[in-house]
């Protein structure tokens, strides 16, 4: 019943929340306490029940017991709509814009009242003056006048965040919470939601934090709740610690050590592979209004940083190259020989294989068994005369496990049961099945937790020690400079830089400087 | 697309035009009037052209039901049986003495109902659309089997059902339906386009997850698509029953095809988030002048269905084309106007 | 408790429960009523169920790999109308059932194009296809019956008797096994199962959806062209209309049995169960002497009790089996740790 700020109640209080999931305990009697005009962090691995806690403080899930205290007084919320009468607004994780409707409507939809600030209930909407109410705060975020009546589909995957930041700030919520909120943000990006969360904290709004990137909460955040299995491991001031005693807190001490295990990496890091042959070349490849002339090659050995802001063409690039995009003209060399690949199917066969982003949508197959998404890119391996040898499937996918370690009760699991760092590495062992020579990840980290962050890396490090060729795209700048030999920055579907000697610049100048260097080319603003 | 084209202010009405879903089918419609009235005289008399009108009205009801139902991500196989049931609602109570309004009022009550039924079914029992809404089928026709024996409602009519189910007109060529479905379809489209309740119907149809998270109630708004579809399906039934003047209990059988046939072609989505109510009205006209030029020229009956099915994959294959070469035009206009703000 | 763990992992087998109320209702039938159950009688509506049958399977396909076929009943129609036309004409036997199955392909590879060429809606593609197939068949009898090929070979594909089986049951029941089997146990069906479950990430680990897709289409109608020469063998006539209507037999047969119309889940032998369940109500109520006006009231009511007893049946046995499956876990981790 303690409060930091004195005599005011904290505005928001959840008390013995425990919620469970079929045969799993999600929550157990979880407790969380925030004050008005205070950066909360919510921090925890995956399956740590930070998800399930926002659920059910946004309204979507109810719990089976526990009591929420909002400004003193005790409420259920039990439904979406409830939470933003109360003035709870979320920024989710996954993006959740509504494509066949206008970037305006998506702003506006659910909260016309609260926009127009009237007392009435009118079944009229009037989208001129609802526009003009929201035109500042998207301006801000770069979305135009004329993008406000577009259909959201239309935008690309950062516009369509920041409509949802906006969305949520237009509701003018006492209390924001952001799961992951920097996910695909670009660094100027980032900056400007840390200015409104500032600017949102200092009118008093009070926000809950989800977020990977500990290193981001320092400095903005003050205090923070960290839970593990469903409970609440403490209540922490961010005053006296660091990073790591806040891993250590989060997962225990043998992670925390692993972690720093990583960051010497990073500084020493010199692939020790031999950087020579060339297994990928690209030429002149173009696709009108995504990729403009782009040639680039590819050696054995060498892990290649595709960096770039979202919508500069990498993920298009690498789905033209393996088939998955048409384009209009263009060679593709591998291994010296020129091939026509048109069908990612053809790009298996020659050794090319993609770890794509969102695995959601593009990377699992949800109703399939772990054993199942491991095989399906290569069947021929467990195939004979037509008929799929069980066994065989078997034993594959239990060397995947292991070598990988993947935590799944069994093999037949279904792959949608398990957390997103061990999907991506089922994801991982399907491409690695195929026998490849070339791979491709593509935010291969995005929304997983540290621990198995570090193993993936770990994983794209062998590969690339073992003679593979590697490309990697990572909007993070600092997991982009770990990891690459060489950086191709893309703007606007051209290729305008290139950046060599990676390991050796940082030792000689230092992160920061070849991140400068890396954003500088990435953003320069044409006409 | 055109949904959202429309709120554009600042693009051109030729891009409007050919952005628009339905523009395949209106060319080829317009086509295919031309080439008619230029080779068959009868076909562009004003005669022929009321024909034309009053046949379309009953799909009109229910297409335009149907596109609701079809924006909110649902389907709606009901609607030829609950239009049955209403008609036959409607006769039925006429001939136990009630009086017309007030049998009108009963058949729009049991439409109602029937949406409302379906609409539960899918939301609170998580029953498949499709294979909620073809039980009530099954059930809405059994029931009218059972209330009827078999046997044609009859004896219903009195000269005011005359003029609502539009057998005799009211001035010239206008008759009641007429004015009725202009009614509705007003009314309906302001629905979708300017009301949070339209609204609501295109972003659940979209993605029902985001709209949960937005604070839509998901739920709610289902269960309305399927109320306003049974309600049509209402309309439907008292204007048939007062045009066919007798009800063979399996009246309905088929339109529950045509109306989402309607609907397809006229733009809306099986997927959801999209359709317009005018697109319903073309894909009614569709379907009408169809058969209509079937008769005309005279084609025999029996290759009718031949040429509703061609008429059929022709239309969405136009449709498909307009979609892919309104693209190329979007994308090549852009640059346009970029290098206009750029000079 | 390790019988209620067996009995959990029994009732987790999708479609159990359908079983179990198919066989409740084979009892209940054959008890109330003196004529069901005997040997005719279930002979003669396994007969008449056998064209749907077939379908099934194809249609089964279809609706794994995402997609929905409406046309293949007017085919199936058609193909009859085909084969026994060609018949009449004096044709050989075999090539008067060949002319049948190139009509249910040539319809499948229309389906096929149209659909994964033009990435054209299925639901009104076929729909389409269906108009035309109906229509084509009723110029074809020209309002008439076609009757009676005096060709007794082929009356015999579907009524030779082996062992007391007609021919016709035994082409049903080796297309489902063939095309089931196919379905579970190869590479081919696993892709098929993939496509349905998600065609984006199926594309991306290097499976040709439109390929499948296009085959699942041939593969329907193909099926629909055999079960229309099993039809017009067994009827020997053949008019307008002929199979109508059995497309949504099938597909409610199908989605009975629990395969999804989403895609990627299901088996045709639960859709086959399904189909019978149907078929078996419609002909034990018959027997039953029940109003026949009260037919679709009943099979409407029990489509619906049908899917929500499958879906709660299976959740509850999910409950039971994960419960169990994690108090397993929790020993293995205290025998770990100790």
């Amino acid at each position: 019943m303690k409060d930091q700020a004195g005599s005011v109640p904290p505005i928001l209080r959840m008390e013995g929340i425990s919620k469970r999931y079929q045969a799993v305990q999600a929550l157990d009697h979880v407790d969380l306490t925030v004050s008005s005009g205070e950066i909360h962090a919510l921090l925890g691995g995956n399956g740590a029940g930070k998800s399930t806690l926002l659920k059910i403080l946004s309204g979507l899930t109810n719990p089976d017991e526990g009591r929420i205290f909002f400004e003193g007084t005790e409420v259920t919320v039990e439904h979406p709509s409830r939470a933003q009468q109360l003035g709870i607004s979320m920024i989710h994780q996954e993006l959740s814009i509504i494509p066949d409707l206008t970037v305006l409507e998506n702003i506006f939809l659910g909260q016309q009242r609260t926009l127009t600030q009237s007392k009435k209930w009118t079944p009229w909407i009037n989208r001129r003056d609802l526009a003009k109410r929201v035109q500042e705060l998207t301006q801000e975020f770069g979305i135009s006048k004329t993008e406000l009546w577009a259909p959201a589909a239309d935008l690309g995957s950062l516009k369509k965040r920041s409509i949802e930041i906006v969305k949520a700030l237009v509701a003018q919520p006492k209390i924001l919470i952001l799961d992951e909120p920097t996910s695909g943000l670009e660094e100027h990006e980032k900056a400007l939601l840390f200015e409104h969360m500032r600017s949102l904290q200092r009118r008093g709004v009070s926000l809950i934090w989800v977020t990977h990137h500990l290193d981001e909460i320092f400095g903005l955040a003050e205090k923070a709740t960290v839970m593990r299995d469903g409970k609440t491991v403490q209540h922490v001031s961010l005053e006296n610690l660091n990073v790591q005693k806040l891993i250590a807190l989060m997962f225990g001490s043998e992670a925390a050590a692993l972690i720093n295990l990583t960051e010497d990496a990073h500084t020493l890091e010199v692939n020790s592979g031999q950087v020579s042959k060339i297994s990928l070349e690209v030429q002149g490849l173009n696709r009108q209004g995504v990729l403009k002339d782009i040639s680039f090659k590819l050696h054995e050995g060498e892990i290649l940083g595709i960096a770039g802001l979202a919508g500069a063409g990498r993920s298009e690039l690498m789905r033209a190259i393996i088939g998955a995009d048409s384009t209009d003209s263009g060679t593709i060399q591998i291994s010296g020989i020129t091939r026509t690949i048109n069908h990612p199917k053809k790009a298996y066969e020659l050794g090319l294989a993609m770890i794509p982003e969102d695995r959601k949508i593009l990377g699992i197959l949800s109703e399939f068994s772990v054993e199942q998404n491991i095989t399906l890119a290569k069947l021929k391996k467990v195939t004979k005369f037509g008929l799929i040898n069980r066994k065989r499937e078997v034993q594959i996918s239990d060397a995947f496990v292991a070598q990988l370690q993947i935590k799944t009760p069994n093999l037949k699991e279904k792959i949608r049961n398990l957390s997103g760092g061990n999907q991506q590495k089922v994801i991982i062992s399907r491409c690695l099945n195929a026998d490849p020579n070339i791979l491709i990840f593509d935010e291969p980290t995005q929304g997983i937790d540290v621990s198995s962050k570090v193993e993936v890396h770990k994983v794209i490090r062998n590969l690339a020690s073992s003679g593979k060729s590697v490309v990697v795209i990572a909007s993070e700048l600092n997991e982009l400079i770990g990891l690459s030999d060489r950086v191709l920055v893309l703007r606007e579907g051209a290729l305008v830089g290139e950046i060599k000697n990676i390991p050796a610049k940082v030792q000689a100048d230092g992160y920061e400087t070849v991140e400068r260097e890396i954003l500088n080319a990435a953003s320069k603003v044409t006409s | 697309m055109s949904r959202v084209n429309s709120q554009i202010s600042s693009a051109s009405i030729r891009n409007k035009i050919l952005m628009d879903p339905s523009f395949g089918v209106i060319s080829l419609l317009l086509l295919v009037v031309i080439v008619m009235s230029a080779f068959q005289p009868s076909f562009a008399t004003s005669g022929n052209v009321t024909n034309i009108l009053n046949a379309m009205m009953t799909v009109s009801f229910l297409a335009i039901g149907m596109t609701v139902v079809l924006i909110s991500g649902g389907i709606d196989l009901s609607v030829g049986s609950t239009m049955a049931l209403t008609a036959g609602v409607t006769g039925k109570f006429i001939t136990y003495g009630m009086n017309l309004g007030l049998a009108f009022v009963s058949a729009l009550a049991v439409g109602a109902l029937v949406g409302l039924v379906n609409g539960l079914l899918i939301t609170k029992l998580a029953i498949p659309d499709f294979i909620a809404t073809l039980a009530m089928l099954g059930i809405g026709q059994g029931i009218m089997l059972y209330w009827t024996q078999g046997v044609p409602i009859l004896g219903y009519m009195s000269t005011p059902y005359y003029y609502i189910g539009g057998l005799r007109k009211i001035f010239g060529p206008v008759s009641i339906p007429m004015i009725v479905l202009v009614v509705v379809a007003v009314i309906v489209a302001i629905l979708l386009k300017k009301t949070n309740l339209g609204l609501n119907f295109y972003a659940v149809g979209s993605s029902p997850v985001s709209a949960r998270n937005a604070g839509v109630h998901v739920t709610r708004i289902k269960i309305w698509a399927y109320v306003i579809s049974g309600v049509l399906s209402g309309v439907a039934g008292i204007h048939i029953a007062g045009r066919t003047t007798t009800i063979p209990p399996l009246i309905g059988n088929g339109y529950e095809i045509s109306a989402i046939a309607a609907a397809v072609i006229g733009g809306a989505s099986l997927a959801g988030g999209r359709g317009r109510v005018r697109g319903a009205l073309l894909g009614a006209l569709t379907l009408t002048l169809t058969g209509n030029i079937i008769n005309i020229v005279g084609i025999a009956s029996s290759w009718q269905t031949i040429v509703i099915g061609f008429v059929l994959i022709g239309a969405v294959l136009a449709n498909r084309a307009t979609q892919m070469f309104g693209k190329r035009i979007h994308l090549r206009t852009e640059k346009m106007d970029r290098k206009k703000v750029s000079a | 408790m390790k019988n209620m763990a067996r009995f959990s992992r029994i009732l987790s087998i999708e479609g159990v429960a359908l079983l179990g109320a198919f066989v409740v209702m084979v009892t209940y039938f054959s008890l109330t009523s003196d004529s069901f159950f005997v040997g005719d009688s279930i002979r003669y509506y396994v007969n008449e169920a056998v064209p749907i049958f077939i379908i099934t399977a194809g249609l089964t396909y279809v609706i794994i790999a995402g997609g929905i076929d409406l046309s293949i009943g007017a085919v199936l129609g058609l193909s009859a109308g085909t084969s026994l036309t060609f018949s009449m004409w004096g044709w050989p036997t075999w090539a008067a059932a060949l002319v049948g199955i190139a009509t249910g392909l040539l319809f499948g590879a229309i389906n096929a194009v149209i659909i994964t060429v033009f990435k054209v809606n299925d639901f009104i593609v076929t729909l389409g296809t269906l108009n035309i197939a109906a229509g084509l068949l009723t110029v074809l009898t020209d309002h008439k019956q076609l009757i009676g090929t005096s060709d007794k070979n082929f009356l015999a594909i579907s009524e030779t008797k082996v062992f007391g089986v007609t021919t016709a049951i035994g082409i049903s029941v080796l297309v489902v096994l063939v095309f089931e089997f196919s379905l579970l146990k190869t590479s081919y069906g696993r892709r098929v199962y993939a496509t349905g479950i998600g065609k984006l990430p199926a594309f991306i680990s290097g499976i040709d959806v439109d390929m499948v897709k296009f085959q699942a289409y041939v593969i329907s109608g193909g099926l629909a062209g055999l079960g229309g020469v099993v039809l017009a063998a067994h009827l020997n006539s053949v008019q307008s209309g002929l199979a109508g209507g059995y497309e949504l037999t099938a597909i409610a047969g199908a989605v009975l049995g629990g395969v999804s119309l989403s895609g990627g889940r299901g088996s045709i032998w639960r859709a086959i169960i399904g189909a019978l369940f149907l078929a078996t109500l419609k002909q034990g109520l018959q027997l039953a002497g029940v109003d026949p006006l009260i037919y679709q009231i009943i099979t409407g009511l029990c489509i619906l009790i049908g899917v929500v007893l499958d879906k709660s049946v299976y959740g509850f046995a999910l409950r039971m089996t994960s419960k169990n499956l994690a108090k397993n876990d929790q020993v293995l981790q205290q025998g770990r740790s100790a």
